[in-house]
């Protein structure tokens, strides 16, 4: 499943791995565990290493020396991103490869060169959104951490660009809304998170924040519950999506009807999918799983899990349309699977 | 291969198993009677395929390792291989993570016999 052994560096290395993996096969211990990924780095097999490592700290919880070396091992993955990614966008500077670029120089933590190539990929696609935001993060880290005004009002200025070219965008408006409210500006908060609250009802991080200024500015409050009140995204069961976020590590989920099509949504700000992506992409694939798994002979679907590295999505379809949602967790298929059918029976059981 | 597979049908709790490449070819196949080991390849491939790119507009932070179907008769579970597909069919209320040990056995038997 791992890839153990596909193409490593020398033969060498390769019977070094093969006997620490057999070392492990014969007793699958911490130490043997360990042994098995640094022969993976060994051999320059980083990704398999990582997600070698992802399987031992579920195997080994609470292990230090697993916990270490799963740390180092990431922050190996963040840099070797980073050069692939700097890497791409010198060959085919794209906006995409220019972003992606950018994010995982301020996610690496180094501000002043993050925010210099930040500023050159601006130059060079002036007219792209996710720039701005990510200047924005740039100056709101240095907010954070200085408290000093000047960063935030540079980041209202970047978040307002990156809204005059993307309208009502989830993240930035998040983004906007924590600000003003740091900078004290509630009143400004308060009609932010109303735009938000429209996007998503029941975003956990807008209530939260909603709720912080309930405490703190209960004057600017009623404006923004009443926007809550008079929108809609068209979520027919708002309980139902709230229920589903409750699974653990939950970070988007989608409501579809009988027809396939997307009712309703709920996310929150993630690294592992883009919620603003178009619903027809989650339809698309929803649809798929329906037909194929009658063209294979399974009769009707009643479930579909799909996994990735630190993501597991998870399909399952209800009386009248079925339910999405996307976790960021190591949790197994069948634990999703039962997650899922926990909070819909809650669901349901409340309606 | 074939002889992975049955061995692996012997110690997984499971009705058949398969291989396939990415464009739906059955590479070796170790499945039950009354399935058609070409179409299950072709359709596994085509939802494959479908998943990948869906996956790909999410921009879901890193590739496909496994899927897994469910249905009121059956349940199939694709395992990425790096350039092949291992396809589990097992019954709907199996729980294969008993099985966990004997599905990387295999996948480490098939990947290591094809670079040996």
């Amino acid at each position: 499943m791992l890839g153990l052994f596909s193409n490593p560096s020398s033969p060498r290395r390769r019977k070094k791995l093969k006997a620490a993996y057999d070392r492990y096969q014969l007793n699958p211990g911490e130490n043997e565990s360990l042994a098995v990924a640094r022969n993976l780095l060994a051999t320059g097999r980083l990704d398999v290493a990582f997600r070698w490592m992802r399987k031992a700290r579920t195997h080994f919880p609470g292990s230090p020396k697993i916990e270490k070396l799963y740390n180092q091992v990431k922050k190996l993955k963040t840099q070797d991103a980073l050069r692939t990614a700097t890497q791409e966008a010198k060959v085919k500077p794209s906006p995409q490869n220019l972003v992606r670029m950018c994010e995982l120089l301020r996610m690496s933590g180094n501000w002043k060169n993050a925010y210099m190539s930040t500023l050159e990929a601006q130059r060079q696609i002036p007219d792209n959104w996710e720039i701005y935001l990510v200047l924005a993060r740039l100056f709101f880290q240095r907010f954070s951490n200085s408290k000093n005004k000047k960063y935030g009002r540079l980041t209202l200025a970047q978040l307002n660009q990156a809204l005059e070219l993307n309208p009502g965008e989830y993240r930035t408006l998040l983004l906007l809304a924590m600000t003003h409210v740091r900078l004290e500006q509630f009143e400004e908060a308060g009609a932010v998170l109303r735009d938000l609250l429209r996007i998503a009802p029941r975003d956990a991080k807008a209530t939260n924040l909603l709720a912080f200024l309930k405490k703190t500015a209960p004057h600017v409050v009623g404006s923004a519950d009443s926007g809550t009140a008079t929108t809609s995204t068209g979520v027919v069961d708002g309980n139902l999506l709230e229920k589903v976020m409750t699974i653990p590590g939950a970070v988007g989920a989608f409501q579809f009807d009988a027809n396939g099509e997307v009712v309703g949504t709920l996310s929150r700000e993630c690294q592992s999918f883009d919620s603003s992506a178009p619903v027809e992409v989650v339809e698309s694939m929803a649809g798929a799983c329906h037909l194929d798994t009658r063209r294979l002979g399974l009769g009707e679907l009643t479930c579909c899990t799909l996994r990735g590295e630190g993501w597991i999505m998870g399909y399952r379809p209800t009386g009248d349309g079925g339910v999405l949602v996307f976790v960021e967790d190591n949790v197994s298929e069948e634990q999703i699977a039962v997650d899922m059918e926990s909070a819909l029976g809650q669901s349901y059981a409340m309606a | 291969m074939r002889q992975i597979l049955k061995n692996l049908n012997e110690s997984a709790d499971i009705v058949g198993s398969m291989v396939i490449t990415p464009d739906g070819i059955m590479v070796a196949a170790a499945l039950g009677q009354g399935m058609e080991e070409d179409a299950v390849a072709a359709f596994a491939a085509s939802l494959l395929v479908s998943m990948k790119r869906g996956l790909a507009k999410l921009r879901a932070s890193s590739g496909l390792n496994s899927c897994t179907l469910i249905g009121a008769e059956g349940k199939i579970v694709f395992y990425d291989m790096e350039n092949s597909y291992l396809v589990l069919v097992a019954d709907p209320d199996t729980s294969l993570e008993p099985s966990a040990a004997a599905i990387d056995k295999a996948i480490y038997e098939i990947m290591n016999r094809r670079v040996a």
